[in-house]
């Protein structure tokens, strides 16, 4: 009953592992970035959709977490990895509103982990740091870039362990919780199904809340305002298609402040 | 100090070396750490360069020692760095100047400003702006959702790769006038900017977040919309007052429940 296919988490944390490289070690194309990683993640389990859902409202969350200096924010690409594989993969066995309701809140919960990894794993780099200093003062300098690309295999399996541990886990978590389901009749219920649905829509409220905090211009939010009435306006006021009262909506206040011009 | 530049003639850096310094850039924090922070990665990419220039085995070795220093700066602005220091040690190596402490001196000095001006540019704004472009791709569903992600990866990377490549360029070709073009773009003005796009188009796209995909609100949108905007401003403030993500979870699991409660 606890089995878990064995096979796709391999391949998940496999890719996971390769794409959260693109965070830190190499690249940083945003590859590695929820709203892309997560999709990925989606494409290969057969369920772009929900991949993309969980992209979308994990790519804000931590948006105000700038990577400056020493600071080490929650490793975004992992979690976005965890949170994906396990909503599709918690989806084939229970309603897919609740297995994403699960994957968001573990993901949160997992994120001062994967900060905490990050940190060993940098901490782990200082040897190779100081060893390279030995291999420059031997002349052997051909050691050096060797010594610096094994930063790469030591960040992608920290991304390769968090990310097999992390699905494992929440599933693990759900199929217990599944079995102790029929003394616990409410985690069946459509009432939670209903909580579930209502906690994933209004998931991304604390994304756009971060993000907002970070891009407000000294501290003013007109354009934000503005922008969310008039859509609010014309897609249920005045019935227009959501990807027309999106467009006006942006287009209307980018005029009236004139951000356009020099 | 002067070098033997007569008994070791020294080769020039050519296009190749240059092309090598930008593949090589996009591996700068392989092995970030805590100690020299990108410290390797900044010989790492230089190391052919070092290499070719200095034939005496005693200035290599002072060369891969001095740059295995700290380094620490936005790993796109190294570029600029890395393309001005292949110069110098260029000209270092034939001519014997710029001294030692010369070259350090340039890599400690740029290397705070460019990290202000990159985190500002790229972490604070041009990234939350793909972001939210790539939202207002998904939100109203349907096939173009799935332009999201690609619309995020495309804007993003018309900044990014353009500043990786002409930063080793122009750090190379026009060393000293680098800052002034720089000035001439006006980063931080234009982070500016696009933080204001990027609230407009997130306002957008919030008003219509219950189009996405997988996910209804039922029959009571105006009440969840509410609660939407609600919570958005409340979440706002709570991260203004560093409030960690898990209370704020909290929260908006219990406005949920208090939700389904009110809907039935």
């Amino acid at each position: 009953m606890l089995a878990l296919n064995t096979l796709d988490l391999l391949t998940v944390s496999f890719i996971g592992g390769l794409l959260s490289l693109d965070n830190v070690a190499v690249l940083q194309t945003m590859l590695s970035q929820p709203i892309v990683a997560a999709t990925l993640i989606g494409f290969l389990l057969d369920n772009t959709e929900i991949g993309l859902l969980i992209g979308v409202l994990l790519q804000f969350l931590w948006t105000s977490n700038v990577p400056a200096g020493a600071v080490v924010p929650p490793d975004n690409s992992v979690l976005a990895c965890i949170g994906a594989s396990a909503a599709i993969l918690g989806a084939q066995f229970w309603n897919p509103s609740v297995a994403i309701f699960f994957s968001l809140v573990m993901t949160v919960v997992f994120a001062p982990i994967t900060a905490w990894a990050d940190a060993q794993v940098r901490q782990f780099n200082n040897q190779l740091a100081l060893s390279a200093d030995a291999s420059a003062l031997e002349g052997n300098f051909r050691a050096i870039p060797l010594k610096h690309l094994s930063g790469v295999l030591i960040f992608f399996l920290k991304g390769f362990i968090l990310i097999l541990s992390g699905t494992s886990l929440i599933l693990l978590l759900e199929k217990g919780l599944l079995q102790v389901s029929s003394s616990v009749p409410f985690l069946t219920s459509e009432g939670f199904v209903r909580f579930a649905r209502i906690f994933d829509t209004l998931f991304i409220t604390l994304g756009i809340g971060s993000a907002i905090q970070l891009l407000r211009v000294s501290g003013r939010l007109e354009g934000f305002f503005a922008a969310f009435f008039l859509c609010s306006l014309l897609v249920e006021g005045l019935k227009l298609s959501p990807e027309a009262s999106l467009s006006l909506a942006v287009l209307v206040p980018l005029v009236g402040q004139g951000i356009y011009r020099r | 100090m002067q070098l033997n530049v007569k008994a070791n003639q020294p080769e020039r850096v050519d296009r190749l070396d240059l092309f090598r310094l930008i593949v090589r850039s996009f591996f700068l924090q392989a092995s970030w750490n805590f100690q020299r922070m990108q410290g390797l990665g900044f010989v790492f990419a230089l190391s052919p360069i070092l290499q070719k220039l200095y034939k005496d085995s005693e200035e290599r070795t002072k060369a891969f020692v001095r740059h295995l220093k700290f380094f620490n700066t936005h790993p796109y602005f190294a570029s600029f760095i890395l393309g001005a220091i292949a110069r110098r040690e260029e000209r270092r190596a034939h001519t014997g100047s710029p001294g030692e402490e010369e070259i350090i001196s340039f890599r400690t000095t740029v290397s705070g400003p460019y990290a202000a001006i990159g985190d500002v540019f790229f972490w604070g704004a041009l990234r939350p702006l793909a972001a939210a472009l790539g939202l207002a791709f998904i939100v109203p569903g349907g096939r173009a959702a799935l332009l999201g992600p690609v619309v995020f990866f495309m804007i993003y990377n018309l900044f990014h790769l353009p500043i990786r490549i002409m930063g080793v360029i122009w750090g190379y070709f026009q060393e000293e006038l680098v800052p002034q073009r720089l000035q001439q773009l006006n980063l931080i003005g234009l982070a500016a900017r696009l933080r204001q796009v990027a609230l407009i188009v997130l306002g957008a796209a919030a008003a219509l977040t219950p189009h996405i995909e997988g996910v209804s609100w039922e029959n009571h949108g105006l009440l969840l919309k509410l609660s939407a905007f609600l919570l958005i401003l409340l979440f706002s403030e709570l991260n203004r007052l560093r409030w960690s993500v898990h209370w704020q979870l909290a929260i908006l699991a219990i406005t949920s429940m208090i939700l389904v409660h009110s809907l039935d």
